[in-house]
Formats: structure tokens, C-alpha cells, sequence
């Protein structure tokens, strides 16, 4: 039971991570940016490289992070921002970030051999357990959550108590009062794509060291996952994702133990689809009027 | 004996619009506050009042865009409040918007014709066969567009995009838009906006005009003083979402709240 | 020639795809990813209403050209049927919420059918080996295609020419504006992507009684779908001629990389590149709003009126 419980914590957290990227992006410039879990997985391919070729843990962990903040401002400042620029419209950016997500799954491929990548006994944490009174959790379980926890706490802090977190939820509340006050939007929004870009970088990092793997596919149905976790929490809101995530993971732990695990991919779906119907905007956000 | 109740009902249903005390909140913000308002057939009335004092707010609760979080709203006798926007447009209620929303992709002339939607009713199988009840609708929808355009003097630019027209003739064409859909009550939000001065003396002769020609009421919401004084025998002004003043444009124009709520800003 | 017959079928399919998705996303501004869900619902009707039909040996009483006219049609229905039950949660959401809505749809339906074994589960439904490795009575050839072909084109077109294509127009400019001239939108949108799906249907009809005669659920997941929606875009979204023109571009070009070898290891890469790209070099496709479909079969409609007269 508290392994179980752990199990789905820690799955929870991991969503949280991601979700925290699509919420922070969507509620700056209302995108879903379906390239997010690309992130996640770039990050996670970069940490296991440096594992593989004998970079101390701690650093890697880094490389990740950087890694996932790297490519999400790339992607922003390639794809997004011209497209932003010239207004061309919610489809265009959709499929421009489909696309991006597309493209980065199989531009693994292009380097045959590296679809999947087994980490083996370069993983720090394989294998390892401790125990809590009569109870063994791997230790992998008990780093995810230290970190995720560690990981909040930071953002938090930049969020609320630095001068560009003020900038972000200025920039968050409207894109035009805010260049009046001499913040440079898209230096904001750079900002946040790094920002989301590298939790899901991180989010990565713990999820090889998890499954003891990276595999081109790996940041698809959790990105997907995350996404319904930030929808589900209410988006734009960093509670809202932490709680959906953790409310995911909660879901698919249990239908795995109740012995439905075919419908863990798709129960996440149908959670999205009645929240969206029955209070779009989200479980823990109250309901506000559009401006018309 | 007829009591006093009963003739306040006996009223409502003489008049085309009732409202009665509507409060709508954003937030804890009260942008409009216990707003009523009484309207004849064929009557126009000014709403004005400073920046973000809630008029268009009161346009968007009238027409269902925003369900006020207390109060009722009555039109010719009948409580509306449920009622969504599509519905309040079919029993007779059209407006313009403050920020222009024109199907901009489309033509002059699609625009008006979209206005009419509802008074075709053939089905799509007669659109594949192209029955002669097809083409005769549409005949007649694209004679009544030509008509509204000819009265809006937008003929000569039907197949213009809408998106390119000059402003003040977009403005026009909202205004035409709206009316296609023969509304009984007509909102105008801010139609001089944009206007330079022989466009907004014509905009007055037209709205004038059509009082007479259309038997409509009109709200109309203006930041042109002259322009309200001018045109509405009627003015309402709101200051942060309440009712500082009513009466005719002398009376306005000489009361001391009112002149506070502008120059106190 | 079977070469050449098969590039045809699947131009053939891909524009009957391409312009009713074209219907949803680029006319009413639906933005569904859930188009392939609706070509597999088609898919697996057909093949499923058809081993029904050889067990019941339907075939010795009817011709089997009405038979497979029966089949297709219900095919459509059944697609529609779907269509319409979805069209009522997922249509009342707006935008990118509705697009993932329909892309959690794609992958229910992927689920599903996966894990149930009425439908053959995850290695899928082969009608080829359920009739003891027989090629059913009837099957899809070229004309069947393009008689569809021709079918849905002609249905989008004249929808454009009425009071439907306006008002759908007028929903993908502005709901708001939409609704304050008195437009049901609700109404309206359930018909586009209802529709938009039924022709899907036919289109998946087609597909799977060509020469397969085997569904399995990878053929019809979102990812497959991705090539679709890059012919609507290419070709410009809300231009029916663009879809045409995209479709027959792209399964060529498509075609061409079966025959590079580094291109066909990487098509997905590919395409998605050129997506990129074309996103950001002209977002507004090859075609735009420009529709010289719309005015060659209005032409001719004009031509008959004037006999008429």
C-alpha cells in the first residue's frame, strides 16, 4: 500500500513537473504548446548521455535542465515568436507545435541505435531501495519527490519574489499594459519558455533514472498526460498543475491496482473531457467571464 | 379595481424593454450596480458616462453575453434572462460592437447576407439539387442585401473585403448588419467612434432616418457628447456602475454629479 | 498499371480526407484532431459489415455492386453516428481545448479498439483471413474512388454556394458576432462536423476494401492523421481547391520518398520540417482563400440555369 502510494506520487510529481510548463506557457501566451514533452524527453536523452559517457549524477541532472530550457526557448524563438508576430491565428501555432513535436521525436532517429537507450548500471539510483520501517521504496521514488518538492519551492521563489516573476504574471495579465511599463514581452516569454522548458528537462532526468531508460516516444503520452493535468488543475495556475498531476497520478496507480491498467492511457482523457464540459476552468480556479 | 401591482405588470407589457436592478460582478467588482431602466417603442436614450463606468457591460448583459448576477431583465413583457444571444437576436434584439466585430474575411455583401440567415428555410438537399424554391430565396436575399446596402450607401463596395473597408464605413456596416436581423431594440455601441465630423453628421441624419423608417428603439452609448445631446431626448449617465443621473440634455448637462464624474477624473 | 492505380486510390482518398477535414478546420474553424478517428470508424464497419453480409450469403440475391454501395453508405452512418455523439461534449469547447478534446477522442477510439477482441485488438481485424483467405465479393477500384471523389467535392461546394457555407464562414470570423445576428451556432457546427466525418467514413470504406482488407488500430491514430491536416494546410485552409491540390502533391511527394531511401527511413522528420517551414514562411498556404473549384462548378451551374431559361 504506501508503495503504491508512492508509486503514484511520484508518477504525480513527474506530471506536475511538465504541467507546470504547459500552464506557465498557455497562461502567458495562450498556447498549448504540444512540443512540451519533447522537452521532457530531450532533457532526459541528455542527462543519460552524460551518465553513459561518466559525468558525475548531480551534473547531469544540470545538463538536463539546461537542455529542456535550451530547446523550448529555441522553439519559442524560431517557431512561436514570428508567427505571434505576424498574428496569423491559433491554428497555425497549434500545428506549428505539433509539428516541432513531430520533428523532435523523430529526429532521434536520424542516429540509428539511439530509439532506445538502456542506461544499465550507469544509473546512480538502480536498483537501490530504503526502507521505512517494514516498508521498501526504491530509492528513485523517494529522489523524485525531494526534488520535485525542491524544484517547486525555486519556482515559487522566482515566481513571487524576484522582479521577472513580476514581469511574467504582468506580462500574463495583459501583453500591452505591461510594454508600458517597459517590460519587454518577448524577452518575458523567452523567459517562461526557459523556465517550463527546464522543469520538464529536469522531469526528464528522473523519469530515465526511473525506468532506467530514454526512448524517442517516451514524452508523448505524458506530455499529453500533463497537459490534461493542467487543464484539470486550471490553467495558469502552479497549484492547479501540482494538484491535477498529483490527481493523474493517483488515478492511473489505482486503475493499474484495480486491474484495469488498458484504461490508464485513456482515463486521463475522459477525466479532460468532463472537466472541460462540466467546469473548464478547472477543478481549483473559479470560473471568470471572458471580456468581450 | 386594478391594483397597484397589476399596473406595473400592465406596464411591462407595454413596454419594449424593462430592466430591473441588474448587479453584475467581475470578480468582487461590481461593474454594474443595481442598473434599471425603462424603454418605450420607438424611444432613444443615451448611456453615457466616463471610462469603465460599465455601459457596455449593461450592452453585453442585455443581449446575453453576460448572465447580471442579480436582477431581471423583460423584453416586451417577457422575462429574457435565461435566453441566449442567439435567442435575444430572433426576438428582436441586434447591436453593434465597441471594438468593431465584422465577419472580417468576408465580403461587404456576405456580411449583410449572413445577417439574413434566418430567413431561408430551405434544406440542404434542395442546395444539391438546386431547386427553384434554392434560387428564388436566395434572389430574394440578395435583393434585401442590396436594399440595406443601398440605404447604408455601401453599394458600391459589396465585394470589398470587410476587413478593408475605412473605418467609419465599417461602422456603417455593423450598423447595417444589425439591422438586417429586424430587431425591435437596437444597440449601438460607440458609432461615432472613429468618425471624423461630416461622418458623424451623416451617421446622425441615418440614425435619425431610420427611427422613423425602421420602428425601432435604440440604446445608444456614445463618448461624443454633442452627438447625444444632440440625438436622445433621454439620457442615462453611469458612474462606476451606478446611475448618477437621468433626464433630458439641458437637465445633464447642468448637473453637478455628473460634472464631477468627468472633470473629477 | 497496378502502379499506377494504387497512387490513384490514394489520391483519390487522401482528397476526399483532405477537403472534409478542410470542411471542419479550415471552413467552420472547427480545430479537430480527431478526423482519423472518424476514417476508422468507416474502416472497421465496413469490413465488420461485411463478413456478415458473406455469412449470410446475402451475395446470391443482390448484386454486389449495390451491396458495396450499401456498405460504404454505411460506413458514412456509422462514422456520423459517432460524430454526432461526440459533436456534442467536445463542439461546446473552444479552440485549442477542442483540438486536444478530438485528439483524446483519436486516441480513445485507438484504445479501444486495441483492447477489445471483437475487433481483432491490437494486431487488428483481417476480413482477408476471416474468409479463409478470400478476397471478398466486392471490393474498391477506381471508379467506386472517384465517384466519391467527385461526390464530396460537389456536396462541399454547394454547401459553400447557400446559406450554410456563409454561416459557417461567419462562425470560423467571430462566434460572438455570429450569435448576435441570431446564428444557432451549436446547430450549425454539429452539421459541418457531422458531415466533415461522414465523408471521412466513405473515405475509410475505400481505403480498407482496396487491397487490404485488414484495419488495425495503428492505421488510424493521430500521428497517421498529421499528413491530412499538412495537405489542408499546404493547400490553405478554407480553399477546397488548395485540399485537392495539396492531397495530390502530397501523396506524390509522398511516393517519392518511398523510392529515396534516406527520405522513407525519415518521412515523418520530413513532413514535419516542411510543416515548420511552411508555418512560418506562409502560414496561409499555398492557396489562401483563392477557390477556382467553387468557380468552375458554379460556372457550370450558371451554364445550366441559362439552358434553362
Amino acid at each position: 500500500m504506501t508503495e503504491q502510494l508512492f508509486n503514484a506520487l511520484s508518477l504525480g510529481f513527474t506530471y506536475s513537473l511538465i504541467s507546470l510548463g504547459y500552464s506557465m506557457v498557455y497562461g502567458i501566451i495562450n498556447l498549448i504548446n504540444f512540443a512540451h514533452g519533447e522537452f521532457f524527453m530531450l532533457g532526459a536523452y541528455a542527462g543519460v548521455i552524460s551518465l553513459i559517457i561518466g559525468i558525475p549524477w548531480y551534473i547531469s541532472f544540470f545538463i538536463s535542465i539546461i537542455v529542456g530550457a535550451f530547446v523550448s526557448t529555441f522553439v519559442e524563438v524560431i517557431g512561436y515568436r514570428p508567427l505571434r508576430e505576424k498574428n496569423s491565428g491559433r491554428l497555425t501555432a497549434l500545428i506549428t507545435a505539433i509539428s516541432f513535436s513531430l520533428f523532435f521525436q523523430n529526429f532521434i532517429f536520424l542516429f540509428p541505435g539511439a530509439d532506445l537507450i538502456g542506461l544499465g548500471n550507469r544509473n546512480p539510483m538502480h536498483g537501490a531501495v530504503i526502507t521505512v520501517g517494514d516498508f521498501k521504496i526504491p530509492l528513485i521514488k523517494f529522489f523524485i519527490f525531494v526534488v520535485t518538492i525542491f524544484l517547486l519551492i525555486l519556482l515559487i521563489l522566482i515566481v513571487y519574489r524576484t522582479k521577472i516573476g513580476k514581469a511574467m504574471r504582468a506580462v500574463a495579465f495583459s501583453k500591452d499594459i505591461s510594454s508600458l511599463m517597459g517590460i519587454n514581452p518577448n524577452f518575458v516569454i523567452s523567459f517562461t519558455f526557459a523556465l517550463g522548458g527546464g522543469l520538464a528537462g529536469a522531469a526528464g532526468f528522473l523519469e530515465a533514472l526511473d525506468k532506467n531508460q530514454v526512448y524517442n516516444f517516451m514524452g508523448v503520452i505524458p506530455g499529453l498526460k500533463a497537459f490534461i493535468a493542467a487543464v484539470v488543475g486550471g490553467i495558469g495556475s502552479i497549484s492547479g498543475a501540482v494538484a491535477g498531476g498529483i490527481l493523474i497520478g493517483f488515478l492511473e496507480t489505482i486503475s493499474v491496482v484495480i486491474g484495469l491498467s488498458f484504461i490508464k492511457d485513456v482515463i486521463s482523457f475522459v477525466l479532460l473531457i468532463l472537466i472541460l464540459i462540466l467546469k473548464p476552468s478547472g477543478l481549483f480556479l473559479k470560473t471568470q467571464r471572458e471580456k468581450v | 379595481m386594478i391594483t397597484v401591482k397589476e399596473i406595473q405588470e400592465l406596464k411591462k407589457d407595454f413596454e419594449l424593454l424593462n430592466i430591473e436592478n441588474i448587479t453584475v460582478k467581475f470578480g468582487g467588482l461590481k461593474a454594474v450596480d443595481s442598473f434599471s431602466l425603462e424603454l418605450k417603442h420607438r424611444e432613444i436614450v443615451g448611456l453615457i458616462g466616463p471610462n469603465g463606468a460599465g455601459k457596455t457591460t449593461v450592452f453585453n448583459t442585455i443581449t446575453g453575453v453576460y448572465k447580471p448576477d442579480s436582477g431581471r431583465i423583460y423584453f416586451e413583457g417577457r422575462p429574457i434572462n435565461h435566453l441566449s444571444l442567439t435567442q435575444r437576436n430572433n426576438i428582436g434584439i441586434a447591436r453593434t460592437f465597441q471594438n468593431i466585430r465584422l465577419f472580417s474575411s468576408l465580403t461587404v455583401f456576405d456580411n449583410i447576407r449572413i445577417a439574413l440567415n434566418n430567413k431561408v428555410n430551405y434544406s440542404l438537399f434542395q442546395v444539391f439539387i438546386n431547386s427553384n424554391d434554392f434560387k428564388t430565396q436566395e434572389e430574394k436575399i440578395n435583393d434585401k442585401t442590396r436594399e440595406f446596402l443601398e440605404i447604408f450607401e455601401l453599394y458600391d463596395y459589396k465585394d470589398r473585403i470587410a476587413s478593408s473597408l475605412p473605418y467609419g464605413k465599417q461602422r456603417r456596416l455593423e450598423i447595417a448588419r444589425a439591422l438586417a436581423t429586424e430587431p425591435k431594440l437596437l444597440l449601438l455601441d460607440e458609432p461615432a467612434a472613429g468618425m471624423n465630423e461630416k461622418e458623424t453628421g451623416e451617421l446622425m441624419e441615418l440614425i435619425k432616418w431610420l427611427m422613423v423608417n425602421f420602428d425601432i428603439s435604440i440604446i445608444l452609448i456614445e463618448h461624443d457628447i454633442k452627438f447625444v445631446m444632440n440625438l436622445c431626448p433621454r439620457i442615462i449617465v453611469l458612474d462606476y456602475g451606478r446611475i448618477i443621473a437621468e433626464g433630458k440634455p439641458e437637465e445633464i448637462r447642468n448637473n453637478k454629479k455628473v460634472i464631477e464624474a468627468y472633470l473629477g477624473e | 498499371m497496378i502502379f499506377f492505380e494504387n497512387i490513384l486510390v490514394n489520391i483519390g482518398i487522401m482528397i476526399i480526407l483532405a477537403t472534409s477535414l478542410n470542411l471542419i478546420v479550415g471552413i467552420t474553424g472547427i480545430l479537430s484532431l480527431g478526423h482519423y478517428a472518424f476514417f476508422g470508424i468507416g474502416a472497421y464497419s465496413s469490413i465488420l459489415l461485411t463478413f456478415y453480409l458473406h455469412s449470410m450469403q446475402i451475395i446470391n440475391y443482390i448484386p454486389s455492386f449495390v451491396l458495396f454501395f450499401l456498405v460504404i453508405i454505411f460506413g458514412g452512418i456509422i462514422a456520423g453516428f459517432f460524430s454526432y455523439i461526440i459533436s456534442y461534449p467536445v463542439l461546446k469547447l473552444k479552440g485549442d481545448y477542442l483540438a486536444v478534446a478530438t485528439l483524446g477522442f483519436n486516441e480513445i477510439f485507438k484504445s479501444l479498439m486495441e483492447n477489445i477482441d471483437f475487433f481483432g485488438g491490437a494486431k487488428g481485424y483481417s476480413l482477408y483471413t476471416k474468409l479463409g483467405n478470400t478476397e471478398p465479393y466486392f471490393k474498391t477500384n477506381l471508379i467506386w474512388v472517384y465517384i466519391f471523389v467527385v461526390l464530396t467535392i460537389f456536396i462541399i461546394v454547394r454547401i459553400m454556394k447557400s446559406n450554410y457555407g456563409r454561416v459557417l464562414l461567419a462562425i470560423r470570423d467571430d462566434e460572438i458576432a455570429s450569435e448576435s445576428v441570431g446564428i444557432n451556432i451549436a446547430k450549425y457546427k454539429t452539421l459541418s462536423f457531422v458531415i466533415g466525418s461522414v465523408m471521412a467514413g466513405f473515405a475509410g470504406v475505400l481505403f480498407v476494401m482496396y487491397d487490404r482488407f485488414y484495419a488495425t488500430p495503428k492505421d488510424f491514430s493521430f500521428l497517421e492523421g498529421i499528413s491530412v491536416l499538412l495537405m489542408v494546410v499546404f493547400g490553405g485552409l478554407g480553399s477546397i481547391t488548395g485540399s485537392v491540390i495539396g492531397a495530390i502533391t502530397l501523396t506524390l511527394i509522398l511516393q517519392l520518398i518511398k523510392i529515396i531511401p534516406f527520405l522513407s527511413r525519415h518521412q515523418i522528420l520530413f513532413y514535419s520540417f516542411l510543416l515548420i517551414l511552411m508555418m512560418i514562411l506562409k502560414p496561409q498556404g499555398l492557396f489562401g482563400r483563392l477557390d477556382t473549384t467553387q468557380n468552375f462548378i458554379n460556372k457550370i451551374f450558371k451554364k445550366i440555369d441559362r439552358k434553362e431559361i
